[in-house]
C-alpha cells in the first residue's frame, strides 16, 4: 500500500525518555546548578512531560521563576549545549518489538527512510550505536544548528527516491515536527499517541497507540 | 316531506281487501321512488307484483336492496317459475313466494320472515358487538403497548443512567486506587488518563503545580483544538495547582461530568503530598539503612519475643553468612549464640557477656539489649548490639596472668627459700618417727599420711623454686621441636598406654628448629599432656569404654610454629577455664601436681616468647594452642 515509510527516531523508534533523557537531564541541570540556577530533577522532568514543550522554553520559564545569577539566555544556551549536544555514552538499544517491526517491514520490501532532527554529532552517534543502517536505505538528519527543517529534508528524501507524497507514510511522535512536515507536503501521516496537547492543525491520517501498529497500517 | 310511522311490515302494492285482516302498512308502488326517506331497515316488505310489469317488479326489488339490505321480502306473483325463484332468492333476498295474497299463508310467511329478520338482526348485533369489543380490545392493547414502550424506554433510560453512575463510581474508585499506587506524578497522570479515556473520551490529563503558571498557560493554548477543563487543586486551603483535562473539540464537559471530575481533583493533592513524603521517607530510610549496615559490630532488631526482625551486615558477617532474610523470625540467641537464653523485659537494659564457639575459635561478646520505647514499627521491641570483646578479654587475661606470674615469682622465691629448709627437717623427723614405729602400730598409717603430705609440700616448694628460676634460663641452640614433643609423649606413654588412650601426631616431615631449654619445654608439654590424660580419665570414670584420644598437631606458619594439643576429655566449664592458669588451682580431687602444671607450662612458654591459650568446652574437650618462635 505504502511504497516507502519515513520514521522519526527519538521517542518513535528509540525510547529516549527511559534511556537518554534522565542522564542527559541530570548532567544539564548540574551544569545549571554550578552557574547558580537550581531546578530539581523531578520537577524539570514533570514540567517537560506536561506538554512536551521545547526544553529551551521550559528552562527560560524556570529561570524566570527561580533564583538565578546569570541572564536567562545564558542558562538556556548552557542547557541546550549540555542536553542536546552531549556525547551518547550510554548503551542505547531498540526494544525487541521495534526490531521485529523493522525486520518485518524490510522483508516485506518497504523502502525504509529515517528522518531525525537534532545535532548532527549526537544523532550520528545514536544511529551508529543502534546499527540503523541494517534497515534504513537513507538516514537524514535535520540539524537546527544549520537551519535545517524536517520539511526540507523530507522533500529531499522524496526527490532522491523519486517518491510521490501519496505513497510515502511518515511516522512520528511529534505533531509539530514530522507530522506537520508530512501534512505540508501531502504525505499520509501516523502520529504515535502520547496523550499530550498538540498545536492546532489538520488531524494526522492515523493515530497509533504504539509504533508497532504501523505493521497493521501497511498490510 | 311526510314521515311515515315505523312499521314492521309494509306492503308495496294495491291495498286489496285480502290484506285487511293482516293489518300491514301500505306503500304505493309509485310512492317508493319519491319517498326516499322511507324508514330504513324495515324488517319485511310484501311486494304484490301481480299487477306490475316484470321490469317494475325488478325496479322495486332493487330499490329495497338499496334502501335496506337487511329486509326480508315476500313476493306475491303468480308468474314466477321455480328457476326464477332461485335467482330472485340469490339476487334480492326474497324470503318467500306467494301466488296470491291469502290471509293465512301470507301472514304465516310474513311472521316467519319477521322471525328470520329478527334472528339475522341478532346475528348482526352480535357480530357488531364482537367487532366493537374487538375494536376496544385492540385499542386497549395499543394503549398498553404504548405504555409498555414508554415504560421500558424510561426504564432503559434510568438503567443507562444507573449504569453510567455505577461506571463512574467504579472509575472513581479505580482512579483513587491507581492514584494511591502511583510512584510518580507522571504515572498518576497516566493512570487517570487511562481510566478517564474509557468513560469520558479524554485526550490527555495533566497535573500542573502552583508556581508553574507558565505551563498552565501553555496547556490552555490547546483550547484551539480541544475542550479544556481546568480544576483547581487545593491542599489545606492553600493553592496546590491545577488538574487540566482535555477532550475532543465539540464534546463539552457537562455539569455532572465536571462534578465527577471535581471529586478526583479533591483527592489528588493528598496523593501527590503522599508521594513527596514517600520520597522523603525513602531517602531517610536509605540513609538509616546505610548507617545500620555501616556499623562494624553486629546489631539486631527483634520483636518482643526476641525473634529477629532486622540485622545489619556485621551480624551476618559475624555468623559467617551471606546477607539474606532466612534468619528473620528465628530466635536471636539461638541464631547468634547457638543456645537459649531467657531474658525478661523488666530486666532491661541488659549488658551481658557471652561466649560462643564457631569452628574452633571462641568469641566473646558483650551483648547490650535495649528496649525501644516508642517504636513506629510495632513488631520491633528490642535493639541488641553485640560487641566483640574476644581480643580485649584475651589481653585482659594475659595481663592478669602475667601479673599473677610476676607476683608469684617474687613471693615464691622468698617463701620457697624460707619453707624449703624447715620442710626438709620435717620430712627427716617424720621418717625417723616412722622407723621407730612398728608397722602394726595404730599411728603408723597416720604417720605415713603425714609423710605423703610433707612430700607433697616439698614438691610444691620445689616447683615454686623452679618456677622463679625460669627467668634465668640459658637457651640451647638447634633443638628440633618434634624431638621435644616426642620426648614429652614418651614420658606420658606410661599413663596413656595403660589407659588405652590413643595419641595421634601430625608433624611436618622437615626439621622444626627452635631455640630454648629442651627439658623445660618438654616439661611444659608433659604438663599439658598430663592435663589431657586426667581429663580423659575423668571421662573414663563415667564411661569405662570411652575412646580417649589426644591429638598433637604441629604446623609451621611464617616465623612461628602453631602447636595444638587437643583431647576429648570432660573439658572445662567457663569458671574453670578462667582459673586454669591460676597456680595451685586444680579441678582434680587429689592433684598429683597440686594445680601448678598448666601454670608452669604457661610460664615456660612465655619465657620462650611464645603464647599458650586454652580452648575448652565442657563435655567436649580441651585444646591448648601454643605458638613458639622458629629459630633464626
Ligand atoms: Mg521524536
Amino acid at each position: 500500500m505504502y511504497k516507502s515509510i519515513v520514521f522519526d527516531l527519538d521517542d518513535t523508534l528509540l525510547d529516549t525518555r527511559a534511556q537518554l533523557v534522565p542522564p542527559a537531564l541530570k548532567e544539564a541541570l548540574n551544569a545549571l546548578e554550578e552557574k547558580g540556577l537550581s531546578i530539581p530533577f523531578d520537577e524539570a522532568l514533570h514540567a517537560f512531560e506536561v506538554g512536551y514543550f521545547p526544553w529551551p522554553k521550559l528552562i527560560e520559564a524556570f529561570a524566570e521563576t527561580h533564583d538565578h545569577v546569570l541572564p536567562t539566555e545564558d542558562y538556556v544556551d548552557l542547557f541546550v549545549k549540555k542536553f542536546y549536544e552531549r556525547d551518547v555514552l550510554e548503551d542505547i538499544f531498540l526494544h525487541s518489538d521495534v526490531v521485529t517491526l523493522l525486520d518485518q517491514l524490510k522483508s516485506a520490501n518497504h523502502l525504509l527512510l529515517l528522518l531525525t532532527a537534532g545535532s548532527t554529532k549526537t544523532q550520528t552517534q545514536k544511529i551508529k550505536k543502534l546499527n540503523l543502517q541494517t534497515w534504513f536505505s537513507t538516514m537524514s538528519i535535520a540539524d537546527p544548528n544549520k537551519g535545517e527543517s524536517k520539511t526540507q529534508k523530507l522533500k529531499q528524501l522524496l526527490e532522491q527516491h523519486q517518491l510521490t507524497p501519496q505513497e510515502t507514510l511518515v511516522v512520528g511522535d511529534r505533531y509539530e515536527s514530522e507530522i506537520m512536515a508530512a501534512i505540508e507536503l501531502g504525505c499520509p501521516s501516523a502520529l504515535i499517541e502520547r496523550h499530550a496537547p498538540r498545536s492546532p492543525g489538520p488531524d494526522p491520517t492515523h493515530t497509533l497507540a504504539s509504533v508497532t501498529d504501523v505493521w497493521d497500517l501497511v498490510q | 316531506m311526510s314521515q311515515k310511522p315505523q312499521s314492521d311490515i309494509y306492503v308495496i302494492g294495491p291495498s286489496l281487501p285480502s290484506y285487511f285482516g293482516l293489518e300491514f302498512d301500505f306503500l304505493h308502488e309509485h310512492e317508493i321512488l319519491s319517498e326516499m326517506d322511507l324508514p330504513q331497515n324495515t324488517p319485511c316488505f310484501v311486494v304484490d307484483a301481480n299487477e306490475l310489469s316484470e321490469q317494475r317488479t325488478e325496479q322495486i326489488l332493487s330499490w329495497i336492496d338499496l334502501r335496506s339490505n337487511t329486509s326480508q321480502v315476500i313476493l306475491i306473483d303468480r308468474r314466477v317459475g321455480p328457476s326464477e325463484k332461485v335467482s330472485l332468492v340469490n339476487d334480492h333476498k326474497v324470503y318467500g313466494f306467494c301466488p296470491e295474497v291469502s290471509e293465512d299463508t301470507t301472514r304465516l310467511l310474513a311472521l316467519k320472515a319477521l322471525e328470520k329478520h329478527r334472528l339475522e338482526q341478532q346475528d348482526r348485533d352480535l357480530v357488531q358487538l364482537i367487532a366493537n369489543q374487538n375494536d376496544e380490545l385492540r385499542r386497549l392493547q395499543a394503549e398498553l403497548d404504548d405504555r409498555i414502550l414508554k415504560r421500558s424506554e424510561s426504564l432503559k433510560q434510568s438503567q443507562r443512567r444507573l449504569e453510567t453512575s455505577q461506571q463512574r463510581i467504579k472509575a472513581l474508585h479505580e482512579c483513587l486506587i491507581r492514584i494511591q499506587q502511583a510512584t510518580s506524578v507522571s504515572e498518576m497522570e497516566r493512570f487517570i488518563n487511562d481510566i478517564l479515556t474509557e468513560f469520558f473520551a479524554v485526550e490527555w490529563v495533566r497535573i500542573v503545580f502552583h508556581g508553574q503558571d507558565f505551563l498552565l498557560e501553555q496547556l490552555q493554548k490547546a483550547k484551539a483544538i480541544s475542550e479544556i477543563l481546568v480544576l483547581d487543586l487545593t491542599y489545606s486551603q492553600r493553592d496546590f495547582g491545577w488538574l487540566v483535562i482535555s477532550r475532543k473539540k465539540n464534546s463539552r464537559f457537562r455539569t455532572d461530568e465536571k462534578q465527577f471530575l471535581r471529586q478526583i481533583a479533591d483527592v489528588l493533592p493528598l496523593s501527590v503530598m503522599r508521594l513527596t513524603k514517600l520520597e522523603q521517607t525513602e531517602t531517610l530510610k536509605q540513609q538509616w539503612e546505610a548507617t545500620f549496615d555501616a556499623l562494624s559490630f553486629p546489631v539486631a532488631l527483634t520483636d518482643s519475643t526476641f525473634k529477629l526482625a532486622r540485622m545489619n551486615r556485621a551480624f551476618f558477617r559475624a555468623l559467617g553468612l551471606e546477607v539474606s532474610s532466612d534468619l528473620v523470625s528465628k530466635n536471636v540467641f539461638e541464631t547468634f549464640l547457638g543456645k537459649k537464653i531467657r531474658l525478661r523485659a523488666e530486666d532491661l537494659p541488659i549488658r551481658k557477656e557471652v561466649s560462643i564457639t564457631r569452628g574452633e575459635t571462641q568469641f566473646d561478646y558483650q551483648v547490650h539489649v535495649l528496649q525501644i520505647q516508642k517504636s513506629l514499627d510495632r513488631d520491633i521491641s528490642f535493639v541488641m548490639m553485640f560487641h566483640d570483646i574476644t581480643e580485649q578479654n584475651r589481653l585482659q587475661r594475659r595481663l592478669l596472668e602475667s601479673s599473677k606470674m610476676a607476683e608469684l615469682g617474687t613471693i615464691s622465691s622468698s617463701i620457697a627459700h624460707e619453707l624449703n629448709n624447715p620442710m626438709g627437717g620435717m620430712l627427716n623427723f617424720i621418717q625417723l618417727i616412722k622407723m621407730d614405729l612398728d608397722s602394726k602400730n595404730d599411728m603408723y598409717s597416720d604417720v605415713e599420711e603425714m609423710e605423703n603430705a610433707a612430700h607433697r609440700c616439698k614438691e610444691i616448694v620445689e616447683n615454686l623454686l623452679g618456677f622463679s628460676r625460669l627467668g634465668r634460663l640459658e637457651h640451647e641452640k638447634s633443638l628440633d621441636l618434634r624431638e621435644i614433643l616426642k620426648q614429652a609423649v614418651k614420658i606420658s606413654e606410661l599413663q596413656t598406654r595403660s589407659r588405652n588412650i590413643h595419641v595421634e601426631y601430625d608433624f611436618p616431615d622437615e626439621d622444626c628448629p627452635i631455640e630454648g631449654q629442651f627439658n623445660y619445654l618438654s616439661q611444659a608439654f608433659q604438663n599439658i599432656l598430663q592435663n589431657s590424660v586426667e581429663s580423659i580419665m575423668a571421662r573414663l570414670s563415667q564411661d569405662p569404654h570411652y575412646d580417649g584420644q589426644i591429638r598433637i598437631e604441629l604446623k609451621p606458619r611464617n616465623n612461628q610454629y602453631l602447636l595444638t594439643i587437643s583431647d576429648n576429655g570432660i573439658g572445662m566449664s567457663e569458671s574453670v577455664k578462667t582459673k586454669a592458669f591460676n597456680p595451685l588451682f586444680s579441678t582434680k580431687p587429689n592433684p598429683p601436681h597440686a594445680g601448678l602444671g598448666l601454670t608452669v607450662s604457661y610460664q615456660i612458654v612465655e619465657e620462650h616468647k611464645g603464647s599458650l591459650e586454652l580452648y575448652s568446652q565442657a563435655e567436649v574437650g580441651t585444646s591448648a594452642k601454643i605458638t613458639l618462635l622458629k629459630a633464626l
